[in-house]
């Protein structure tokens, strides 16, 4: 299991992580999503012992991660910014690995070097980025560690290959009991792959659930009246979004779906309707209520 | 996984990593390396003594641009984000990252040293005949370059560790390698010159490792750069420091932050000494020209007007410096505070140039207060004269006279540097020394530089012939044995000959009265061919060379050296030249034995002892020669001076031992004929 508590970590005076605290099950795949610099590639670093946190608690399966080969040798780490060694082919990163990583399993690198059809002994800087990027999973998944950790993963990846890789991921999960953690902007890609989504604002978790929960628990209400209403009618609903045209007022609100349906009719409304929201309106409606939004950094900019 | 401080799989791949620029590296250094002497056996097969600096001189490179090269392309990942990033997420801890990349490094430096060296050295053992080798300076210049290379890897990775861009990889190498000597050597050069009671090296100090020396050698140094690393105490003390700077070095990398990857330095702090350090550099020769003013009342409108230049350029150098690493032009404005530091470091320096003035000037003791007094030398040079010194520099000498000659002379030095006439005494007309005195007052020694004048010297010299410690080291020259060998031994054709007459030659030595020998060693007495014995040997775990002529007073085994190098005698007309003495007022020989050339030139006054020496060897040659057909030479050219009524006339004479070539053309050679 990881364990976070309190973490903070600044930058100059720039604070990327600011008390988070977590805890991430074994054999589950946890989607990290957040606006730009809200501290997920820090936190993966950190969990990875690359960075040191300036506070608070680190544990991978209850050790210390930080300078701990052990710990670390469970985890492995494909930034989003991958880094090769010096005309380094697949075959020498793969020999690296298999020093650092006691499962490294070569049938497994052969075989997914093999599906992905990547060239084992051509130097890894003549690949291209998606190439580089499919390389780096195939060595992190046949290290088969424990933690896998993937930053903006599927950036760059054709949709094949971004399919592929989910696949191999989820197989891994499924087969192994491990834990992979997955960052990245795109909800959509998270969606259908993640059992767990979080969501960072400025260095803290401001939202993680499971991924079913977040679907059913949040939706989208059209509703009208005949006569002149405000926000203080809905008081017993918990809204997150509140807009109202006219009669007619689109609302999302969190809770059980039948529940908050059956208090709605009990008001006579002349509309009601309730809408499914996807991850992506999900989490934009959530960062709004934190002020972030298009709005919001348009009227910065103007 | 156990806690391990080496990863063989990481050591590996760096070796990888490295493998173009090894391969370079070994080609170029091996082609230098081979051609001299490929060159030396194809069109110049003369016999010489392969030292050194004519052995593998380019593998100098290897501390100062191999092995830094080396470190950026191994430890380079600290400057990149990404790269940076990597490395620390290998499951791995950092010392073991660091050693293992580190042990890459020098590695690859002992594979250059060992794939060039030895070839090189197969190729001159192969071709015996014509290379005398001197492995003990090979060993010791490649420890040193070795230690070097060890010692400046700490240096740069320290710096690659604290800082995260190759420019500042680069500024802050070179000051943590260079600085420290630099001040170290522009302050005892000024305190020196300031006090020429004092000596460089003293302050410098001979235990300073070699990895400090090229600057100093640059700037301040004399000598042959080449030799930078013949010092064996100085390679030894390099390598100690190495271990240290080693650890340093570790625990640096250990706290270095990934993050820091791509940013000058690693924090502020380490920005701002950076910018200081950088100006502190400049200002430090203002204040040292201050310092100079100050004690030699030297105050002039040019050097006011070059004072104001240097430090307006030390603030500059402060802003730029920081605008270089930071990029940032509203960071000017806030580090102008940060000046102040600078000026009290420059005024720290001035009081402590100061203090060591004073502190200097204040040490004029008593005869009666002196426990002793050790003589040493300026300069050791390949000479008897420098060896014996060396061999009797621990002697400690405790006479009245001499301890009362030394605080007066001393007291008159340290009087004329605070009137400021010290130098003035170079336009007088008596001849002094300036002689290293060690005295030892209340248990402490202390070095001196003191004028001693001729008489005075003599009257020292006569009072250390009486001390039965010295006359006890004067007695021999050293006997050979596994730390002293003969390095290089004229024409004689092989090294047990060379054994042979060395050992007689020493034999000969322990025969001769002190008082002959000791004229004969400090370059007063005796009749030296230009020939003789380079012999290396270690006096105080320093590896020193003496080189010991054939003198014609050790006449066995100059006259079995002779013998050697030489093959048919025909020398009548030389001889009989030099019977009839009494009708020449001058005479020069040249004698050719072998392939070398002695020059003797002589007024025959028969009551001189020394022109009765040459003339007695010379007639010692005829019966002594032992004659072979097939080897030539020995030729002897004379010029005599024939007195008669009109003031003389010139003649020249030659004499041949086996000479069989053009003769027209060997005197025409040796300019006696005109075509």
């Amino acid at each position: 299991m990881i364990y976070t508590k309190d973490l903070s970590k600044t930058f100059d005076k720039f604070t990327a992580l600011n008390s988070l605290t977590c805890k991430i099950p074994e054999g589950c795949i946890y989607g990290m999503v957040g606006s730009n610099g809200a501290g997920k590639s820090t936190f993966l670093r950190i969990l990875s012992g690359v960075y040191k946190a300036d506070s608070g608690i680190v544990q991978i399966d209850g050790e210390n991660v930080w300078e701990n080969p052990s710990a670390k040798s469970k985890i492995a780490f494909v930034p989003d910014d991958i880094y090769y060694l010096q005309g380094a082919s697949m075959d020498r990163m793969a020999a690296l690995y298999k020093s650092v990583y006691p499962n490294f399993d070569n049938e497994t690198y052969i075989s997914l070097a093999n599906t992905f059809k990547l060239n084992r002994k051509k130097n890894l800087n003549a690949f291209s980025k998606g190439m580089r990027r499919q390389a780096s999973t195939i060595l992190a998944l046949s290290a088969k560690p424990k933690y896998i950790f993937f930053d903006e993963t599927f950036d760059g990846l054709d949709p094949v290959m971004r399919n592929l890789v989910k696949k191999l991921i989820c197989n891994d999960v499924v087969e192994r009991n491990a834990t992979a953690i997955i960052t990245s902007h795109s909800l959509r890609e998270l969606e259908d792959t993640c059992d767990q989504l979080a969501l960072l604002h400025k260095g803290g978790l401001v939202l993680e659930s499971d991924t079913e929960n977040l679907k059913t628990k949040q939706f989208k209400i059209q509703i009208a009246f005949n006569d002149e209403y405000d926000i203080s009618r809905f008081k017993e609903i918990e809204i997150i979004k509140y807009t109202k045209t006219g009669c007619v007022t689109n609302m999302i609100v969190k809770g059980e779906k039948q529940e908050v349906l059956s208090k709605l009719s009990m008001l006579s409304p002349i509309l009601l309707e309730a809408l499914p929201l996807s991850l992506e309106e999900i989490f934009t409606y959530e960062m709004e209520t934190l002020g972030y939004s298009f709005e919001n950094l348009f009227e910065e900019v103007e | 996984m156990k806690h391990r401080i080496f990863n063989r799989s990481l050591y590996l791949d760096a070796l990888k990593q490295t493998r173009i620029f090894t391969v370079l590296c070994v080609t170029v250094l091996l082609f230098i390396t081979l051609a001299a002497p490929i060159d030396t056996i194809i069109n110049y097969p003369a016999r010489q003594t392969v030292a050194f600096e004519n052995f593998a001189p380019v593998l100098i490179t290897l501390p100062y641009a191999v092995t830094p090269v080396l470190c950026v392309i191994l430890f380079g990942f600290m400057n990149k984000r990404k790269s940076s990033d990597f490395y620390h997420s290998i499951a791995d801890n950092r010392i073991s990252l660091y050693l293992s990349l580190f042990s890459a490094v020098i590695t690859v430096i002992a594979g250059i040293i060992l794939i060039t060296v030895i070839p090189s050295l197969l190729l001159h053992c192969l071709y015996k005949k014509i290379f005398i080798i001197n492995l003990k300076s090979i060993l010791i210049n490649i420890f040193g370059i070795f230690s070097s290379s060890l010692y400046c890897a700490a240096i740069v990775t320290i710096a690659m560790s604290l800082t995260g861009t190759l420019l500042t990889n680069i500024a802050v190498s070179g000051i943590l390698l260079f600085l420290p000597d630099l001040i170290v050597a522009a302050t005892t050069s000024t305190v020196c010159q300031s006090i020429p009671v004092l000596r460089n090296q003293d302050i410098f100090g001979k235990y300073m490792p070699v990895g400090f020396n090229i600057p100093s050698f640059i700037l301040f140094g004399s000598g042959n750069w080449i030799e930078i690393f013949e010092d064996l105490s100085k390679n030894i003390t390099t390598f100690i420091i190495s271990v240290p700077l080693i650890i340093i070095s570790v625990l640096v990398f250990k706290t270095r932050k990934s993050e820091g990857a791509g940013y000058p330095t690693q924090n502020r702090h380490l920005q701002s000494a950076f910018r200081i350090i950088c100006a502190f550099i400049v200002s430090f020769f203002a204040t040292i020209l201050i310092f100079d003013s100050i004690i030699t009342d030297n105050v002039y409108s040019e050097r006011i007007y070059y004072l104001i230049l240097i430090y307006i350029a030390a603030v500059l150098v402060y802003f730029i410096a920081d605008l270089i690493t930071t990029k940032k032009f509203k960071n000017l404005i806030r580090i102008i505070p940060g000046l102040s530091i600078v000026v009290l470091l420059n005024i720290v320096l001035l009081g402590t140039l100061y203090g060591a003035y004073n502190i200097t000037l204040s040490f004029t003791p008593k005869a009666d207060e002196i426990d002793y007094i050790r003589f040493t030398n300026n300069y050791y040079g390949d000479d008897l004269k420098s060896y014996y010194t060396k061999k009797t520099e621990s002697i400690k000498i405790n006479n009245d006279e001499i301890n009362k000659l030394i605080a007066e002379c001393l007291n008159n030095d340290i009087n004329e540097i605070k009137s400021n006439t010290y130098y003035s005494d170079y336009s007088s007309d008596y001849y002094y020394e300036v002689m290293p005195v060690i005295i030892s007052v209340n248990g402490k020694e202390r070095i001196r530089q003191i004028k001693i004048t001729e008489s005075e010297l003599s009257y020292i010299s006569n009072e250390l012939k009486n001390n039965a410690e010295y006359r006890k080291v004067y007695s021999s020259i050293p006997a050979l044995n596994a730390f002293t060998g003969i390095t290089y031994y004229a024409d004689i054709k092989n090294i047990k000959d060379a054994e042979r007459i060395y050992n007689l030659m020493r034999k000969e030595v322990s025969e001769l009265d002190f008082e002959t020998w000791y004229t004969m060693v400090n370059g007063t007495g005796g009749t030296a061919l230009d020939e003789g014995f380079t012999i290396s040997t270690v006096v105080d775990s320093q590896s020193i060379d003496i080189f010991i002529p054939f003198y014609i007073e050790l006449k066995e085994s100059t006259l079995e050296y002779i013998k050697l190098t030489s093959t048919k005698e025909e020398q009548n007309k030389i001889l009989n030249a030099a019977d009839n003495i009494e009708n020449l007022d001058y005479l020069r020989a040249e004698l050719f034995i072998g392939t070398n050339t002695y020059y003797f030139e002589f007024v025959p006054d028969q009551n001189d002892e020394g022109n009765e020496k040459i003339l007695e060897f010379i007639s010692d040659l005829s019966p002594t020669i032992d004659l072979e057909e097939d080897t030539p030479i020995i030729a002897v050219y004379a010029d005599f001076l024939v007195a008669n009524r009109y003031g003389g006339y010139w003649d020249t004479v030659a004499s041949y031992f086996n000479y069989t070539g053009d003769t027209d053309k060997l005197l025409e050679d040796a300019g006696y004929l005109s075509r």
